[in-house]
């Protein structure tokens, strides 16, 4: 069996509670720009990003995201622990300005990783550009403490990280 | 009239005429302003007026400047009013859409039309009898045909993650962003419609309708095919999907299940979905056909109709051919030119086939030649038999010896007629064989028997010793000469023993009892003597004829002139 060398398509979940700004953060990263409306159609919204090309040793390589943004997860289901299935990692989205958003966060975490243990996780507390409690940030870290993973402050509106974001967890896949 | 209010009144009267007549039109123009109706209708103009004018000047801005308030108040108008929206826009929807519809019924109208213009082409014929055969109804095969079935895209997308393996369309092969964003997508509502309607059976998603396009999705054990098609599927498609679907998973299930997003897709996974691709695009185009090789199933079917229509066309005929018979021979029969109960008309293959009994030939030449004549030109197939009754015959033979009286050349004792297998049969005893084919000839034209078999017997001397012994030589009182009639008899009998090779022929002499017994001997004597004599001269040898005279006078002769003769026996 022989095929050629292309980009390697990663699944990657936006996961987070309604309204914490998932969407905005798929349109600022895959279409760099900010928008207010939000798809629900079947509750979620795949978009695709081909990242620049890294190198991994000696082997070039290129990731090819393939996001699912899940809309509004404020309780979760069956069905979006089936829009989990075969993601290699995922992007957990708070909204600093909603500390409820922070503390729903280990619940998902955990119903994403019993369906995906192996994936990378990088959690951001999105709307920085909004005045926020200082303690939101430090929930926010002690969380990504408990799952041994990155956190980044962004914001979807002034495109603060959003790229940054997406590329740590690319980094991680 | 007071001098004063009649200066005031020719002062003021004009200004309170004027005055009346204001307060007038100020009434009037509060009623218009109060009726919305008439304000509208007064308004009307000048704002349409306005706003045209406005838009021709800066469409751009206009919109602008409207498309909030108009935008919120259609809002508001749909949330307060659905009903009245709906009814209101309606008619122009309803227009626009019956507009879109029209178009493409035109197109497929069109397009059958070009099919069923062309039915009587090959092509046709065989989707003819590929809907006899199949079951398929005709105008279906058509409609495929209107609408040729082709395969668009194939899609080879892991089952859980919804990554794109392999994509496959009918003119390139390349893999670009959406059909990556479309697998992924295509797997969101894949596993949707799985959560949502499941419940405790498990159910999979397998087609989606999109506009003019199907979606057939096919399950794997590690990823589902996804077909994405345009027109009617044959009727083999759902199957060779099956199929597909076994022999990538036979070939590559290993790579499915360890799948990780890398690169493009397989060549070999590709080369076979292109392969099925093009199994089912390669479907003649409605315009100008590719010629094909037809399957053996077609050439069957074809062969098959050709057969059929052939021996139709020369089946039909005959049938309608044995109809008109039928109908002929029913009005001959209730018209009772056909009254013989015994006899039977089959009807078969153009032709009469007549069968039956009849009791003569007579009857049976005139039912054949009123068959005959009567359902001209077709064929009579005669399948008769006639068997004459004992009494038939009998009538026959009378009448023959009538004809033909025996005068010694036939034994009319001996004369028989018989039938076997409808024919005639003549037996008897003649003197030669021509008197036998006389007696033939005579029989056919009393019976109208076509065939008559002689088997008359040709015996001249039994014959002949037969008719002797009746032979009577009459002679006067106490005479021994011959009478002329005496003499012919005798011509005769000379001649036939000229014929017929004898032995002896005995002469017996007779006397009547008038006389003495001595005188009786005498005469009786004399008698025969003088008959020797002249058969003698008629060429008979002396030596061969005997005279005896042993008792002159018989005791049954009668009459005195009957016991008067000579009599003979031939040995």
């Amino acid at each position: 069996m022989s095929h050629t060398s292309g980009p390697i398509q990663k699944k990657i979940c936006l996961i987070g509670q309604f309204a914490v700004g998932k969407t905005s953060l798929v349109e600022r990263f895959v279409y760099n720009r900010f928008g207010d409306q939000y798809l629900t159609t079947v509750g979620v919204k795949v978009s695709l990003k081909l990242l620049p090309p890294i190198t991994e040793g000696k082997v070039m390589k290129q990731y090819q995201l393939v996001i699912w943004d899940i809309a509004g997860i404020d309780a979760l289901d069956a069905m979006t622990t089936t829009y989990f299935r075969g993601a290699a990692g995922a992007l957990v989205v708070a909204d600093l300005t909603r500390t409820a958003t922070i503390t729903a966060l280990p619940e998902l975490i955990t119903s994403f990783h019993q369906v995906n243990p192996e994936a990378a996780l990088v959690i951001l507390g999105n709307k920085q550009d909004l005045p926020y409690a200082p303690e939101a940030h430090q929930q926010l870290k002690s969380v990504a403490q408990q799952w041994q993973a990155p956190v980044l402050l962004t914001s979807a509106k002034t495109g603060f990280q959003v790229e940054k974001a997406f590329m740590k967890l690319a980094e991680l896949l | 009239m007071d001098p004063y209010k009649q200066l005031k009144a020719l002062l003021l009267q004009p200004e309170q005429d004027r005055l009346k007549a204001l307060e007038a039109e100020l009434q009037r123009v509060k009623a218009r302003l109060e009726d919305k109706q008439r304000l509208l209708e007064t308004l009307k103009p000048v704002i349409s007026e306005s706003i045209s004018e406005k838009i021709r000047e800066s469409r751009e801005e206009m919109a602008e400047a409207l498309a909030p308030v108009m935008g919120a108040a259609i809002k508001k108008q749909i949330a307060e009013a659905r009903d009245e929206v709906v009814d209101a826009l309606y008619p122009v929807i309803g227009q626009t859409i019956r507009k879109s519809i029209a178009e493409a019924m035109k197109k497929l109208v069109a397009s059958i039309n070009q099919r069923l213009d062309q039915a009587f082409s090959l092509r046709q014929l065989r989707l003819k009898i590929q809907a006899r055969f199949t079951g398929v109804p005709y105008e279906e095969l058509v409609l495929r045909q209107a609408l040729p079935f082709r395969i668009r895209e194939i899609y080879v997308i892991q089952k859980d993650s919804g990554l794109l393996i392999a994509r496959v369309q009918s003119e390139e092969t390349t893999r670009g962003p959406d059909e990556v964003i479309i697998s992924g997508m295509l797997t969101a509502i894949r596993d949707f419609a799985r959560e949502a309607f499941s419940g405790e059976i498990s159910r999979e998603l397998n087609q989606i309708t999109y506009d003019d396009l199907e979606i057939y999705l096919e399950n794997s054990r590690y990823m589902y095919l996804a077909f994405v098609t345009e027109g009617v599927p044959p009727e083999t498609f759902t199957a060779r999907v099956h199929e597909l679907e076994n022999q990538l998973h036979r070939k590559f299930h290993d790579y499915f299940r360890q799948f990780q997003g890398e690169g493009n897709a397989l060549e070999e996974l590709t080369a076979l979905l292109q392969q099925f691709i093009h199994t089912f695009n390669e479907v003649p185009s409605p315009v100008n056909p590719p010629r094909r090789v037809p399957s053996k199933k077609v050439v069957f079917a074809m062969v098959t109709f050709l057969l059929v229509a052939i021996a139709g066309s020369i089946w039909l005929p005959t049938l309608w051919q044995n109809y008109q018979l039928r109908q002929k021979i029913r009005q001959l029969t209730q018209s009772g030119v056909l009254n013989d109960a015994s006899v039977v008309y089959e009807v078969s293959g153009g032709q009469v086939i007549v069968r039956g009994r009849v009791e003569n030939w007579k009857t049976y030449h005139h039912l054949i030649q009123t068959l005959q004549q009567a359902l001209a030109p077709a064929t009579i197939q005669d399948e008769l038999q006639v068997v004459p009754s004992s009494r038939e015959l009998q009538t026959y033979k009378a009448e023959l010896l009538k004809k033909v009286p025996p005068d010694g050349q036939y034994d009319a004792k001996s004369l028989h007629l018989l039938v076997h297998n409808g024919v005639l049969i003549l037996e008897g005893a003649v003197s030669d064989s021509l008197t036998g084919m006389t007696l033939a000839h005579h029989l056919a034209q009393i019976s109208g028997a076509p065939i008559i078999v002689n088997a008359t017997e040709v015996n001249a001397f039994r014959l002949l010793q037969q008719f002797v012994k009746t032979i009577r030589i009459y002679f006067d009182f106490n005479s021994s000469a011959l009478t002329e009639a005496a003499r012919q008899q005798l011509d005769w009998l000379a001649r036939q023993l000229l014929q017929v090779p004898f032995r002896q022929l005995l002469i017996l002499g007779f006397a009547d009892a008038l006389g003495t017994p001595e005188q009786n001997q005498k005469m009786a004597q004399r008698r025969a003597a003088v008959v020797r004599d002249y058969l003698q001269r008629q060429g008979i040898p002396v030596s061969k004829m005997i005279l005896q005279i042993n008792q002159p006078v018989l005791a049954d002769a009668g009459e005195p002139a009957q016991a008067r003769r000579v009599e003979f026996r031939l040995q």
